[in-house]
């Protein structure tokens, strides 16, 4: 049997007893989420900028992730809201990165061709070359001083992984710093 | 900027952020004018997000009346469904990673959960945890990325079956499928393959390809004319665009094998030496040449082709006989001297040895063009004494006429043909 109850504290939810489907309406955020948002933002919003492809907005991404967030429950209910919400910002800058490579290729020649291709210094490139998960790894440990352990906790995987993420993500940089200084 | 962390922290600070009130506005915005999302149990244990168009696109200021009827129609709908689907016995919802990718565990995991990850992230296109996760000596992380999408678009699915033979190695069976097989109702049984895994990355995998399928595919598209694209999608690791053009064509290959199927190895050789003659070194060197093209303008091949273009070669195959690796067959050959001297096509008997009863080669393991190369040798060779008797010879010799088959030399033939002709007819 189906049954029907308010989630607390706005929307609507119907459901099965094991919760496998729902239909969900949320107009509104709480005093509680209100809060949780604005005390995870700075965070959020600077790992979307490290993560995010630069012609996306950070803000974008952060809001999409609580979208997704929001649309689960409240954000509250997550045993660590910042770590899902990182790692959501993570996936969905590596999905955008994809879907919009080929356009951005696209547009990369027509704008050689126009002169008007936006420039960042070499070594940002670098940066920017390497995909996003690469990136949020190596800001992470970096500049937040976050353990490997840690870090691969919040981003969806293993310490080793994150390691040798972080390790090929340099050397990647490099490389490139490299060819960009003949 | 001299380290990471200065350039990271550079980048983190980009832009002009929102704040945090303006972004909760938008979400409530958003969230007022917004969707009724149905999150509903996936087949395979993960959940999957269908969201459906904004009932209104103006936001929470507008009248939503009708909207709230369309709503409250959809949910009867969506009610009716959740009744039918909770009749039956159903597994909890997996409820942890968000639906944006193929989500890995925050645990450790396992040699075998590793395996699985990977495989399965590859095979949905999320490639980059494909990279993390496969480290192989044979593959690039840029060629996981492109051939991650590749399977994405083909629809590619592994059945894995892995039994541990030693710490961190694996004997897997490795069923694949993919559109190309759903199409033509092939079943896999999958091969035996060996997969390492070492510190919680895959080192040693063997992705299953359908060689025979793909060239195929390739032989009908060469028989269309129209293999522009495909050249270099039969040896891994495929681009996507192998994909959009498999699937592209998939109906009218599947019409094709209907009507064409099997093919005999006289047929290859007819549809590659027809994409020679008729000017397409991309489709002959295919069939050929396992997919390596070069057909760069100034190749040797690129231009014989072009030589046979400009003088409007014709050729048949015919009375084909032995087996595949010695295949007797009759080339018959004419070309716009033979029109021009009223001679009928010279018939050219020569072996081709089909590579797994496929690809056409020559006997000894060359280019089929190399040696024995089919045309009119006698209209040729009259060509060759006319211009030593009409002041071409510096020309034509300069060229290498005699014996090279480039596009200069078919324009000194086309220049001179008229003239040649009539030279021709009177040496009876």
């Amino acid at each position: 049997m189906f049954w029907r109850h308010t989630l607390a504290p706005v929307g609507v939810f119907w459901g099965n007893d094991k919760g496998e489907t729902r239909l969900l309406k949320r107009s509104s955020i709480d005093e509680v989420e209100r809060e949780l948002i604005t005390s995870l933002y700075p965070s959020l919003r600077k790992l979307a900028s490290v993560a995010g492809s630069v012609d996306v907005e950070p803000d974008d991404l952060v809001q999409e992730a609580l979208m997704r967030a929001l649309r689960r429950g409240p954000i509250s209910d997550l045993d660590n809201p910042l770590a899902f919400l990182r790692k959501t910002i993570v996936n969905l800058a590596s999905n955008q990165r994809r879907s919009l490579g080929r356009r951005r290729r696209a547009l990369g020649r027509l704008a050689l061709e126009e002169g008007w291709l936006p420039s960042y210094p070499a070594d940002i490139e670098a940066i920017l070359d390497l995909p996003p998960r690469q990136r949020a790894v190596l800001y992470l440990v970096e500049v937040e001083d976050v353990p490997y352990a840690e870090a691969a906790r919040q981003l969806g995987m293993t310490t080793v992984a994150a390691r040798a993420m972080a390790n090929r993500a340099r050397k990647k940089a490099r490389a490139a710093l490299e060819v960009a200084g003949g | 900027m001299g380290d990471f962390e200065t350039k990271l922290r550079w980048l983190s600070e980009r832009g002009n952020p929102l704040g945090p009130e303006n972004l909760i506005h938008r979400i409530e915005a958003e969230l007022a004018g917004d969707h009724l999302v149905v999150i509903a149990k996936r087949r395979e244990g993960a959940i999957v997000t269908k969201t459906q168009q904004p009932l209104s696109t103006k936001g929470p200021g507008r009248n939503r009346g009708p909207v709230w009827g369309v709503a409250i129609f959809v949910a009867a709908i969506a009610v009716v469904g959740l009744y039918v689907a909770f009749r039956g016995d159903s597994a909890p919802v997996a409820s942890d990673p968000p639906p944006t990718t193929v989500g890995p565990d925050v645990r450790i995991m396992t040699d075998l959960e590793t395996i699985e990850a990977a495989v399965a992230a590859f095979y949905s296109g999320d490639g980059e945890r494909a990279a993390e996760l496969f480290q192989l000596s044979n593959r690039t992380d840029d060629q996981i990325l492109e051939e991650s999408a590749y399977q994405a678009t083909i629809g590619g699915r592994l059945n894995l079956n892995c039994v541990e033979t030693a710490s961190g190695t694996f004997s897997c069976t490795t069923p694949y499928h993919n559109a190309m097989t759903d199409a033509i109702g092939y079943v896999d049984g999958g091969d035996f393959s060996r997969v390492v895994v070492e510190d919680g990355v895959v080192t040693e995998f063997a992705f299953p390809v359908h060689t025979s399928m793909v060239l195929n595919m390739g032989i009908f598209l060469a028989s269309e004319g129209r293999l522009e694209g495909y050249g270099n999608c039969v040896v891994g690791s495929f681009p996507e665009t192998c994909a959009t053009i498999q699937m592209e064509n998939l109906e009218a290959w599947v019409e094709w094998r209907k009507s064409e199927m099997p093919l005999e190895p006289a047929d290859n050789v007819r549809i590659l030496l027809e994409s020679w003659y008729g000017g397409n070194c991309e489709a002959a060197l295919f069939l050929s040449n396992f997919g390596l093209v070069d057909c760069s303008p100034s190749s040797t091949p690129s231009r014989t082709v072009e030589y046979e273009a400009l003088l409007g070669a014709e050729i048949s195959v015919e009375n084909c006989v032995g087996p595949a690796d010695s295949l007797s067959c009759e080339v018959h050959y004419s070309n716009v001297m033979n029109v021009a001297v009223n001679k009928p096509p010279s018939v050219t008997a020569r072996e081709f040895a089909l590579f797994n009863e496929v690809l056409v080669q020559g006997t000894s393991g060359d280019a089929w063009y190399e040696s024995d190369y089919p045309e009119d040798t006698e209209l040729r060779d009259s060509f060759t004494r006319f211009a030593e008797v009409s002041g071409l010879q510096g020309e034509y010799g300069s060229e290498g006429c005699e014996s090279a088959h480039t596009p200069e030399c078919a324009t000194l033939i086309l220049d001179n043909l008229d003239a040649w002709a009539a030279w021709y007819e009177t040496q009876g």
